[in-house]
Formats: C-alpha cells, structure tokens, sequence
C-alpha cells in the first residue's frame, strides 16, 4: 500500500518535471499572446505569427508541421494574400506546394513531409513570382525570420508585391483578413 | 591500576590526534610544493613576430572568397546569423552589423543593403577569434591540418554539429576554400565553385 503510494507521488513528479522541461519553449509560445478575439484557433488563426512554435513537437497544439506561414499582399500593409503558391524543395530535391488562403496562412503538416534542409523557396500567383535568394537552414516558420519592420535581423513579412500597391483586401473571409501585426507599416 | 590504564588508552588517542593532524599539515605542503611558482620569463605573445608578419590568417584573402561562402552557407538568419552563436556571421541575406558610427545603430537591412566591408571584417574577427590557441597552432604550421579547427570539424559533422555535415568531406569545394585560405594561397576556383553549392 504504502510502497504504491510512494511510486505513485514519483511518477506524479516525474511528469510535472516534464511537463515544463523547456521554460524557453513556454516563454515563446506565452510571448505569442492569446487568440485574437473573433478567430477561433484553426486555419485562420495568428496570420503573422511563427506557426511551428506552437505547431512543434513540444506544443501546444497537436498539428504538428513541417513548414508554415503567411503571405501578405504589399510590403507595408499586413493583408492576407489569398491562392499563393509556396513552392518548396528540400536538399534531396523532394517538393511540396502549398497554397494560401484568405488571411495568408499556408502550412506543410510534419505527416506529409520531412523535409531535409537547406530548404529553397519561392512563392508564385499569376504572372508574379518572387524567389528567396538564401536558402531556410532549420526553421520551420517563415515567420520566425520574416518579422516586422524590416530590420538588421529580419527582411520583414513576405508579401507578393514588392511595392506598395493599396489593393482591397480579399472579399467573403470569414475572419478579417488584415492581421494586427505589430511593428507593421 | 584502571586509572593508569584509562591514562594509556587517553594518551594514545592524543598520539592518533597529532599523528593526523601532521598527515594533514604534511599533505598540504606537498600539494603546496606542486604548484608551480610564476615564470616572470614565461608569457604568451600576441602581435607581430620580429620579421613584421602574423600568425593570423589573411584578411585581403579572407575578404575574396571565405566571407562569401560562409556568408552564402552558414549565416542564415536560423543558423550564424544569430548574436548569440560563437561563430556568428553577418550577410546581406541573413544578421546585420551593429555600427555606433554611423547615422543608425543598425544602418543596415536584411536582405537588402549589399554587405559592407566592416561586416567583413567582423566576420573575420569571429572566425579568427572562435579558437584563438588552436588558430594559432595550425597557423605557426602553416595553415596544415586545418581540421584541428571547430571551424571544420563542425560542418565536416568531425563533431556534433546542429547544423548537421554542410561539406561532404574535404573535396568539397567549400573546405577547399577555407583550407587554402588559412594555408595562405587562396584556391580562387574552390571559392566561386563553393557558392554554386546549395
Ligand atoms: C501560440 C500558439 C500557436 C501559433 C503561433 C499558431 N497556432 Fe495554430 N493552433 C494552436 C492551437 C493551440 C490550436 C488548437 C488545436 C490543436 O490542438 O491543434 C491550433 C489549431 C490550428 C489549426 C487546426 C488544427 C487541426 O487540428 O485541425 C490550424 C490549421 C492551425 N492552427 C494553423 C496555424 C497556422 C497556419 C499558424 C501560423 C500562421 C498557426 N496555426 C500558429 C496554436 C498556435
Ligand atoms: C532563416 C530565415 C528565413 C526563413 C525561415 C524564411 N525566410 Fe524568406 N527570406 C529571408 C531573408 C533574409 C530574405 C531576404 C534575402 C533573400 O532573398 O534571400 C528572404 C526573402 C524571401 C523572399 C523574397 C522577397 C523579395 O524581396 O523578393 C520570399 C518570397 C520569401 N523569403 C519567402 C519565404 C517563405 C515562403 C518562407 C517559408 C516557407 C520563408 N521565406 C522563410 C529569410 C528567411
Ligand atoms: C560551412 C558552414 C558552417 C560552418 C563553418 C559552421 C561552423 C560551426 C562552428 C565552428 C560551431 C561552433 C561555434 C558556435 O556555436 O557558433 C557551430 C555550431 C553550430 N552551428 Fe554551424 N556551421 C556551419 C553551418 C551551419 C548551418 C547551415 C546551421 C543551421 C542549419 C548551423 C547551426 C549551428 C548551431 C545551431 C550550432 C550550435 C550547436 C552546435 O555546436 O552544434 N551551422 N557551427
């Protein structure tokens, strides 16, 4: 009964020390706030923001992903762009293609692809396509590099065009497709 | 006759007590004696030797081929375009340098402005600076066995290394350039070839 007991508080310890092994991991995902108000936790969820932060193998969400992101339209608004093609190839030449919805997300589940980097990438709509000179050398998040401003460390977000052009945002989202991006123009 | 006998077993345990505590003083003079006293004619020399030269490696070679293929392969802004990493590399693609002189602190953009040449020298200086005794070591031989170097046996994947083997072994290109480089007869070809190498 009693050695029972004994091992029963050791496991319960054990867990509770593994379930905060990484406090930078937590501060990361913590530093990334709560869900906007008005866009549930899903596809439409924190445009912007470093997907597999939270999309990775320490959590919180179950998704996990290989590789994701957001396409923004201009270079100074943060407005969704929607049917983007993210072209990706990884060093051993396997490829996979993703394409945006209304606020920009796009993502690679890790059940669908391990990609071995250097990863390439280029992103294409219509006439328009626009190639990452420098490869991804291990992050799965475009937007963990791609951040606003633009900066000493960061090219900031990725947008099709690479001017300005004031253009309306995407009709019939269900959620608003203008991320509230700090840092953003 | 108890009395004196108690008295014996007393004053052998005082003999127990010295003999240890002379073990002890004893122990410590013999550590003591170990440690060496200062050589005031011992030092480690840092600077030009008497001929004008240094056991650096070049900085104008430096400048013509190694700065772009660590800049093209190892600084990404996930990988030595980072401030913390030990062997940090600045790049237009990737981190920026700090510049107090200038109009900003950080005048430069990521991705845009072209690499500036005191980026180049600060890349040079992390290089350079990572293992200063083994540099100095494979240097005073000449720039042989270049893999003592953590600068190679980490993409060599020699030793652990997060960023896994970045050179295949040491044909690649990309080793040939910086091995030359330190060896002081920059393999011009090597360099260019290791920029094509995704
Ligand atoms: C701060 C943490 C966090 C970030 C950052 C984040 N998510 Fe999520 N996401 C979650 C959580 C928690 C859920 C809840 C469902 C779950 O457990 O998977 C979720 C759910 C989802 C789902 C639904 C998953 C399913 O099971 O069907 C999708 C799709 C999704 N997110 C996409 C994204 C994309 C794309 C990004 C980046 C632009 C992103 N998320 C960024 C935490 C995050
Ligand atoms: C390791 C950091 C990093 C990651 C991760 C990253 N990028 Fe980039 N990206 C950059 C940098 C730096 C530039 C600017 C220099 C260049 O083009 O290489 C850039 C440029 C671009 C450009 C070209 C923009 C222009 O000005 O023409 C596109 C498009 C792009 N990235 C898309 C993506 C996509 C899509 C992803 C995710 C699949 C991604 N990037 C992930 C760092 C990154
Ligand atoms: C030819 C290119 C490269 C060279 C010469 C190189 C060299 C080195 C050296 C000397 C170190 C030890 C010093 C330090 O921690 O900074 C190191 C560590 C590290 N490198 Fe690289 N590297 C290269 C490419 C890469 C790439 C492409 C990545 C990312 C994908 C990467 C990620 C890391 C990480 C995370 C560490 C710290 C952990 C560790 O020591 O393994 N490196 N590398």
């Amino acid at each position: 009964m009693k050695a029972t007991f004994t091992l029963l508080c050791f496991g319960a310890a054990l867990l509770a020390i593994g379930s905060c092994a990484d406090p930078v991991h937590d501060l990361q995902v913590k530093a990334l706030g709560g869900e906007a108000p008005n866009i549930p936790a899903g596809d439409y969820h924190r445009a912007g923001q470093p997907c597999t932060t939270c999309h990775g193998q320490y959590g919180p969400a179950t998704k996990q992903f290989a590789i994701g992101g957001t396409i923004f339209h201009g270079p100074d608004k943060a407005i969704g762009e929607e049917g983007v093609r993210v072209e990706m190839i990884d060093a051993t030449g396997s490829q996979r293609n993703a394409t945006t919805n209304c606020v920009g997300n796009f993502f690679v589940p890790t059940s669908d692809w391990d990609p071995a980097y250097p990863v390439l990438v280029m992103i294409r709509k219509g006439a328009i396509g626009r190639t990452m000179n420098s490869h991804i050398g291990r992050e799965g998040s475009c937007n963990q590099c791609h951040k606003d401003p633009p900066s000493f460390d960061s090219p900031g977000h990725i947008s099709l065009v690479p001017n300005e052009d004031n253009a309306p945002p995407p009709q019939d989202c269900p959620v608003s497709p203008v991320a509230s991006l700090p840092g953003a123009r | 006759m108890k009395i004196s006998r108690e008295s014996a077993r007393a004053s052998e345990a005082i003999d127990v007590r010295r003999v240890a505590a002379s073990a002890c003083v004893l122990g410590f003079l013999a550590i003591a004696a170990c440690v060496s006293v200062p050589d005031k004619d011992r030092q480690t020399y840092v600077g030009p030797l008497a001929n004008g030269q240094t056991l650096a490696p070049d900085f104008t070679l430096y400048k013509s081929g190694p700065d772009a293929y660590l800049g093209k392969r190892c600084s990404t802004l996930d990988c030595h375009g980072q401030l913390g990493r030990g062997l940090r590399i600045f790049s237009p693609q990737g981190l920026r340098a700090f510049d107090a002189s200038g109009a900003g602190y950080f005048p430069l953009t990521s991705g845009k402005d072209l690499e500036s040449d005191d980026e180049k020298r600060q890349n040079f200086l992390s290089v350079v600076g990572l293992e200063p005794e083994v540099m100095t070591q494979v240097m005073s031989n000449g720039g042989a066995d270049p893999q003592k170097l953590l600068l190679l046996k980490k993409p060599l994947l020699y030793e652990g290394h997060k960023g896994g083997q970045v050179m295949v072994d040491i044909s690649d290109p990309g080793y040939k350039c910086l091995a030359s480089w330190l060896q002081g007869a920059l393999d011009q070809d090597a360099c260019d070839k290791s920029l094509l190498v995704r």
